[in-house]
């Protein structure tokens, strides 16, 4: 039994190392040279930069971080309770995770200790010690704000009492973002000069989220008062970039370069066709499916409802059906071209929309 | 009734008006030094981190050196040449010479921060600084400059040895101590001439390497490795001008007629040596090519204009012409012009091209520098009268009839 | 005076000679008492990236305290309206961080002493006050200095001060690299506190890799120079910067050790005393010649 198991062990250490030996392995991901040896590894320094592959939503990630790792051998400052979510949020403005994670292959989220080596004098130095590279990396949006590059924007005095410092820490949720309602660009390079963004319609009526637009900018954009001014993107490709999503930017230029202010965009003075309720809550592309065009829709109903789901919630138009009419089919009602109601089919006067099949809701 | 050039004692009386306004100029001197002993340097000098040299160096030290170098250049004729007709201005020169050195070690420790240590660098030494080797060669000189002019003390007081009270019983044996001392000294007198010598050369020489390694802080049309070539030359050549002149001034201060003879032979060699002093400094800028500089006009290229122009080229020209040499008037001008301008390099050298990087003003040289210097040039004039009042340093013509009992009203 | 026969001068002549002998034989010898330089290969360095200066100033304080120079309070080192003048080490402070408007986001730059490898104060010194240590330390000693402060003339980078309002012991006050904290395994108090790691303290050729690295590695944010790599034969501090270092402030320098050039003079006049000793043997002997002429004459 033993000799069995031994020969056992042994044929699944051979197994393990056959196996082992035949994955392929990127030396060039680790080694700078050709042939490393022993003696000289000749080691790439650790990769600053590689994509972050798991993906944690900001709303997951841990709300307050107490940074108490760092000591020094006088301790001007207390630790920084670092507001994490919420940095972790409006980062999702500035490129996400990875402008402070940087580093941070398969697997769990490495922590900056596990690469900074908490200690100044050290023998690795092409990288920043702990504090060194906390600093940097909080300072890498901070520097460029106004002010904020003090220590006591994030610091507290270590001889400064601890109702002062609760105080602060409040401080963990962002203030009410003022969002625009309308800008006003001028360009330069075509004849009508006016481009009219209502920002508001793009956020509330278009559902877009911030994000969807706004997702590398510098933080010093916003939180840069008055001092440096950081370049807006004033390349031409850069700001169409961010409406062709939405926008044909190649041919229909006169859709948004006009000639004076334009109006708000209005949905039923452009095309007829009101968006009240459910319709209102729909992105765009959910009704204008074929590319970029959204003109060539009609106004029939049929157009998108076409085939219609057995299991149609009727709630979701704002009027959940009494139970004697939610046993009937769609077309019982409804004229299934135009949607349009007509109860003569089973009753013998037009009820509808004197008297409702069920009840309104909102 | 043969007559023979002889150094004695001017018995002339002491203070005269100028007498009596030197000594006020040296008691100001006082009142500052004193001010700058009890608050520090700071407080009497304009000096700072960025100028931390000012003129008690560049003048004092600096140019006092310079002009001091007419002992060794007297001493390099007289003794070395064996050009025994100048003998009459070897004591003057030396006199001065120890004069000027001793007060140029006095400046140097007025402005030492530390001056109650002046006494390192004979114990801790830095064979690469070019300070050390010009304090230790002024050391060594200023002691081989006293003991040169030790004869003159002995012939003062050889057979003329008169202590007071009970210390007479020992004037006989002072007396043969003092002749046997003075055999022995001139028997090894050539010794510590020609040492002298060869330390003048060094440290003229290196006080010249002193402002090299200043580098890129001195103003191109200056800083040269051959600094101290310049600098050595310099000092040779301003040697004898600086006699001429000092023995023309004690002639008229003593009433006696100045020593044209001698002046003007000495007076030949000097307009060569300021066309090889004035050949290299040309010759340093063309091959420097730091001539560029002079384009524009500045207070530096201003400057280096005035110290060629005032202090070389007009003199050289001067003293190249035998009428200037006969007249004491036009040469003792051109010794003059000689002298300010070694004066005028030296304070160039080491204050008007000097320029920090970092400096946030200029310097010039506050009130208190200004007259610590005029004092310690007034105590060397007054101390020249006293000395040369006592000791036989000023040759004059004299019958040998009268040899030993002269008196000049 | 009275003149010498030629037999006693000859007499002398030798005595003189036998004398110059010995002091050529002794004085090689001592002038190996001549302060040290060890330039020793693991000496220390600090490299300062003056892109991430964010200038706090806290290496000032850290300065101050660890040098037991009145500091103050960290917090009086917030404002930062000071750093906008152009401020230089002084006696109450070694070191200091201007801001130089040199891009759209300012650059901050500490300044002290380099610690060169061939440095002009050791080499300057009369009395040999200042030397370099093996950690790569330029350090000034009180016992020795006789303040005739011949070092700041000297120094490229203006760095020594003086007490010039101290009328009794005047101190040359300088970055010393924290040099007591080094002896005993610390690191320099201003590398220690700075909290973006704006200095890095290590080998000084580990520290060149490190800069090449970056530069390497971030070409738009360095320029292609680190300023002390070869300055003046080479300094111990560092400096990385996004723009060119003339605009920082930085002295405009050759490559060649500071003391070079005097050093060579220095030396070249005293090779082993050769040159004194022989001018003073030609003049010796141009004196004997004119003198056996004159008693020739005589005769």
């Amino acid at each position: 039994m033993k000799k069995l198991l031994i020969l056992l062990l042994i044929s699944v250490s051979i197994y393990a190392q056959h196996q082992q030996n035949s994955i392929k392995y990127n030396c060039n991901l680790c080694h700078e040279c050709e042939n490393p040896t022993k003696l000289n590894p000749c080691l790439k320094s650790c990769p600053r930069d590689e994509v972050i592959t798991v993906y944690h939503s900001a709303e997951k990630a841990p709300d307050i971080i107490k940074i108490d790792l760092v000591k020094s051998e006088k301790d001007i400052y207390q630790a920084v309770n670092f507001t994490h979510k919420l940095h972790a949020e409006m980062s999702n403005m500035a490129g996400g995770c990875v402008i402070c994670h940087h580093y941070n292959p398969v697997g769990k989220v490495v922590a900056c200790r596990e690469c900074h080596e908490n200690q100044r004098k050290r023998e690795v130095l092409d990288k920043p010690d702990l504090k060194g590279a906390y600093h940097r990396q909080c300072l890498m949006c901070h520097k460029t704000w106004k002010k904020q590059d003090d220590c006591n924007f994030c610091h507290l005095q270590n001889n400064v009492k601890s109702s002062a410092a609760k105080q602060k820490n409040k401080k963990n949720v962002h203030p009410k973002i003022e969002t625009p309602k309308k800008i006003l660009f001028k360009s330069n390079g075509y004849k009508n000069t006016l481009v009219t963004f209502y920002h508001n319609d793009h956020t509330q009526t278009f559902g877009l989220e911030c994000k969807s637009c706004h997702n590398s900018d510098a933080c010093a954009k916003c939180h840069n008062q008055n001092v440096v001014q950081v370049k807006n993107s004033s390349k031409k490709m850069d700001k169409h970039q961010v409406c062709s999503s939405c926008h044909d930017v190649k041919t229909n230029c006169q859709e948004c370069h006009k000639s004076k202010e334009a109006k708000r965009f209005n949905h039923f003075a452009k095309t007829g066709f009101e968006l009240k309720n459910y319709h209102s809550k729909l992105e765009c592309s959910k009704c204008h499916r074929n590319g970029k065009s959204y003109s060539g829709l009609k106004k029939e109903c049929s157009n998108c409802h076409s085939a219609w789901q057995p299991d149609f919630k009727h709630k979701k138009v704002g009027l959940v059906l009494s139970e004697e009419h939610s046993e009937l089919a769609c077309e019982d009602c409804h004229n299934l071209k135009t949607m349009k109601v007509d109860c003569s089919n089973c009753h013998e006067e037009n009820f509808y929309p004197k008297h409702l099949p069920g009840k309104k809701v909102k | 009734m043969t007559e023979e050039i002889r150094a004695i004692p001017m018995d002339k009386k002491y203070f005269t008006p100028i007498v009596i306004g030197l000594i006020i100029l040296a008691a100001i001197g006082g009142i500052f030094l004193l001010l700058r002993f009890l608050f520090g340097i700071g407080f009497v000098t304009n000096l700072d981190t960025q100028h931390p040299w000012g003129i008690w160096i560049g003048v004092d030290v600096a140019a006092g050196v310079a002009l001091a170098a007419g002992g060794f250049t007297s001493a390099a004729l007289g003794h070395i040449m064996n050009k025994s007709n100048y003998e009459v201005v070897i004591r003057p020169a030396l006199l001065t010479a120890l004069l000027g050195y001793t007060f140029v070690a006095l400046s140097v420790c007025i402005d030492l921060g530390r001056y109650y240590s002046i006494w390192h660098p004979l114990v801790f030494w830095n064979g690469n600084s070019a300070l050390f080797e010009v304090g230790i060669c002024v050391m060594t000189y200023v002691s081989v400059l006293y003991i040169e002019f030790l004869p003159i003390v002995f012939e003062k007081f050889v057979g003329n040895v008169n202590l007071p009270g009970i210390f007479s019983k020992f004037n006989g044996s002072i007396d043969k101590l003092l002749r046997v001392l003075q055999r022995y000294l001139s028997k090894a007198m050539f010794v510590f001439i020609i040492a002298g010598v060869v330390l003048s050369c060094l440290h003229q020489s290196s006080l010249g390497t002193l402002m090299v390694i200043s580098g890129s802080k001195m103003h191109p049309l200056w800083q040269t490795p051959i600094l101290p070539l310049l600098f050595l030359l310099s000092a040779v050549s301003v040697g004898f001008p600086m006699i001429i002149m000092e023995s023309i001034i004690s002639s008229r201060s003593f009433g006696l007629k100045p020593e044209m003879k001698v002046l003007s032979k000495l007076g030949k060699i000097v307009g060569p040596l300021l066309g090889i002093y004035l050949a290299f400094k040309i010759g340093d800028v063309v091959i420097r090519k730091s001539f560029v500089y002079l384009n524009d006009l500045n207070s530096v290229s201003i400057m280096f204009f005035i110290e060629l122009l005032v202090g070389v080229i007009i003199p050289m020209r001067m003293f190249l012409s035998k009428e200037v040499r006969k007249s004491p008037t036009f040469i003792f001008i051109a010794s003059i012009l000689v002298v300010i301008g070694v004066l005028i390099n030296r304070i160039n050298c080491f204050l008007v091209a000097y320029n920090p990087p970092y400096a946030v003003r200029s310097y010039f040289p506050s009130a208190g520098e200004i007259f610590v210097t005029l004092g310690f040039i007034s105590l060397e004039i007054l101390l020249f009268r006293l000395i040369v009042k006592y000791f036989p340093v000023i040759s004059i013509p004299i019958s040998m009839k009268h040899k030993y009992s002269i008196k000049i009203k | 005076m009275k003149k010498q026969n030629r037999r006693d001068f000859l007499k002398s002549s030798i005595s003189i000679a036998g004398a110059a002998t010995a002091t050529n034989l002794l004085l090689p010898k001592n002038t190996k008492a001549s302060p040290e330089n060890i330039l020793s290969n693991d000496r220390f360095g600090v490299l300062v990236d003056t892109t991430v200066c964010i200038g706090c100033r806290k290496c000032e304080w850290a300065c101050k305290t660890a040098h037991n120079l009145p500091a103050g309070d960290a917090s009086d080192y917030d404002d930062k309206k000071v750093l906008s003048k152009r401020r230089r080490p002084s006696p109450g402070g070694y070191t200091v961080v201007n801001q130089y408007q040199t891009n759209q986001i300012p650059t901050n730059v500490k300044f002290q002493c380099m610690h060169c490898d061939h440095p002009a104060c050791v080499s300057a010194c009369i009395v040999g006050a200042f030397s370099k240590t093996e950690y790569g330390a330029v350090v000034w000693d009180e016992t020795k200095c006789i303040g005739c402060r011949y070092c700041m003339v000297a120094c490229p980078f203006q760095i020594p001060t003086f007490d010039f309002d101290k009328a009794i012991e005047p101190n040359i006050s300088k970055c010393d690299f924290c040099i007591d904290r080094l002896k005993v395994g610390k690191i320099p108090a201003c590398v220690e506190i700075c909290p973006v790691e704006t200095l890095t303290f290590g080998p000084r050729k580990d520290l060149i890799e490190v800069a090449r690295k970056k530069i390497k590695n971030f070409p738009d944010r360095y320029i292609n120079r680190i300023f002390g790599e070869a300055e003046v034969g080479g300094t111990s501090w560092l400096y990385l910067a996004s723009s060119q270092f003339e605009k920082l402030d930085f002295p405009k320098l050759g490559k060649n050790p500071a003391p070079g050039v005097s050093e060579t003079i220095q030396h070249g006049i005293f090779a082993y005393f050769i040159p004194p000793i022989a001018l003073y043997a030609l003049l010796g002997g141009i004196m004997w010649v004119n003198k056996k002429s004159e008693n020739e004459d005589e005769e």
